[in-house]
């Protein structure tokens, strides 16, 4: 019973956990170059059962059987959002894979789909935190990317777009930006759309079902619980009273 | 489960700010001279691997020209091009601003709706001129008098980057204290032209703003369903002990 116990409690873990993650990703519905994770869970390590038919010296395996589940992966889903045209000169936007390469104030590298950009004091291309968009200029060195007076890129430069063989191991870090800490990623030769943004590729259905989901599978968990603790409460007061 | 309600609270003010701009920007569709910004989201960071939810900010201000219509008033002036007119309130300020509807008050300055008083280089002080029935051609000059001579020039000035005026309402802006601005003299090339009896109108776009209210409505009550949804599972956590 008491494992029982434990097993739902494992299981509103996870649930809160994908709870969180779905109000994330609903908070997220407007914001330019989001892209939603998934939360997959697991059964956690499988014990085997063992029968010992009233003597100890003797075993009867029955099975494998599993107490709880946990979380297992967060999963990033980097499908294409839909392109909005604002005329903003400094909105830019990717189709197809790849991804705007950004310098962060410690000399890191961070790759963005949000091109919602800004210009700074020195005409500089610069994201809303005010981190490098890294581009590359006229000798196809990498430098920081100007833009002129009339909105357009300096002569000569051009946005660096890098790409990656493997998504899965880009690493998640928050105001939309990716860290890829094992591949330096390869530079393709794409030009990005100006003029356009990419909004968020939140599927709202999807996350008004999971809603419901995990409500449902919650209450379903609740009412064992309540069922342990019954069979529990039996178990423990009622049996053998006399 | 709270941390959940907080993404969905981070949620609803994102969404109650940008519904805050598309309604100033409806407010002012006849305003003259106004420039529209734009509010966008901007993911937050992580917090054990799901994001805390979303925030939004005025991210740029759209100086794209209004339409010109035409006006009576002789000091009635609209910029076609680039460039501002500079005002000077009554501590001396200078403010940049492209609402060109001035007209001559009884102490003989030239002012704006809001007191502010145009700048103007006099080559005659306006005390001499005979009457104020004058014609401002396109590079600013003011002629009149019996004899059509130069009796000023209207100044026009231009910051060296657009990114650093700050709006201050009633269609002006500041700039930060470093900027350096250019005069027209300086540089005309740059400068647009003058339009005597034309009024620069409201660069707000109104079939826009109307679908960005649709998606921000629907985007809030989206947020209102993670928090009640939340906030049954709450109830269900805290009945598991009745």
């Amino acid at each position: 019973m008491i494992r029982s116990i434990n097993s739902i409690n494992k299981s509103m873990n996870v649930l809160q956990k994908k709870q969180e993650n779905t109000g994330a990703n609903i908070a997220n519905t407007n914001t330019s170059g989001y892209k939603f994770q998934d939360i997959t869970q697991t059964t956690t390590k499988n014990h085997t059962m063992i029968n010992h038919t009233g003597k100890m010296d003797q075993r009867k395996e029955l099975g494998k059987w599993t107490y709880g589940t946990e979380v297992d992966e967060i999963v990033q889903n980097f499908d294409q959002g839909s392109l909005v045209q604002t005329e903003d000169p400094l909105d830019f936007a990717i189709e197809g894979r790849g991804f705007f390469t950004l310098a962060l104030n410690d000399g890191q590298r961070a790759y963005t789909r949000n091109g919602n950009f800004l210009i700074d004091e020195e005409n500089k291309l610069v994201t809303m935190e005010g981190n490098n968009v890294v581009g590359l200029d006229t000798n196809g060195n990498k430098s920081e990317v100007y833009i002129n007076q009339d909105g357009k890129i300096r002569d000569g430069m051009e946005l660096l777009i890098t790409d990656f063989e493997d998504y899965t191991q880009l690493k998640r870090v928050g105001e939309t930006l990716f860290t890829s800490p094992n591949s330096q990623g390869i530079e393709i030769e794409k030009k990005a759309t100006q003029g356009y943004l990419e909004m968020s590729n939140v599927i709202i259905a999807d996350e008004m079902v999971k809603l419901i989901e995990i409500a449902r599978e919650f209450e379903a968990n609740q009412k064992l619980l309540h069922t342990s603790d019954e069979t529990l409460n039996k178990a423990v007061n009622e049996i053998g009273r006399v | 489960m709270f941390n959940v309600l907080s993404i969905g609270k981070s949620g609803l003010k994102a969404n109650q700010y940008k519904m805050d701009g598309i309604a100033d920007e409806l407010a002012n569709v006849t305003t003259d001279g106004y420039k529209k910004r734009t509010i966008s989201f901007q993911e937050l960071m992580l917090d054990q691997d799901v994001n805390v939810g979303t925030k939004s900010g005025i991210s740029k201000t759209d100086f794209s020209p209004g339409v010109l219509t035409q006006s009576e008033g002789t000091f009635d002036m609209a910029i076609d091009g680039e460039g501002f007119f500079g005002v000077k309130d009554s501590n001396g300020n200078l403010m940049l601003t492209r609402n060109g509807a001035f007209y001559a008050d009884a102490e003989n300055n030239i002012r704006n709706q809001s007191g502010d008083i145009l700048q103007i280089e006099y080559f005659t002080s306006i005390n001499e001129w005979e009457g104020r029935d004058v014609t401002i051609s396109e590079n600013g000059s003011i002629k009149g008098g019996a004899d059509n001579e130069t009796l000023g020039r209207v100044m026009l000035y231009m910051p060296e980057n657009l990114a650093n005026l700050t709006a201050i309402g009633e269609g002006r802006f500041t700039l930060s204290p470093d900027e350096n601005l250019i005069e027209q003299t300086e540089n005309p090339a740059l400068f647009g032209k003058i339009r005597q009896n034309f009024i620069e109108g409201s660069n707000a776009d109104m079939t826009r703003a109307m679908t960005e209210m649709i998606i921000t409505q629907r985007a809030y009550s989206l947020n209102a369903s993670t928090i009640q949804s939340t906030d049954e599972l709450m109830q269900l956590i805290n009945d598991i002990k009745r």
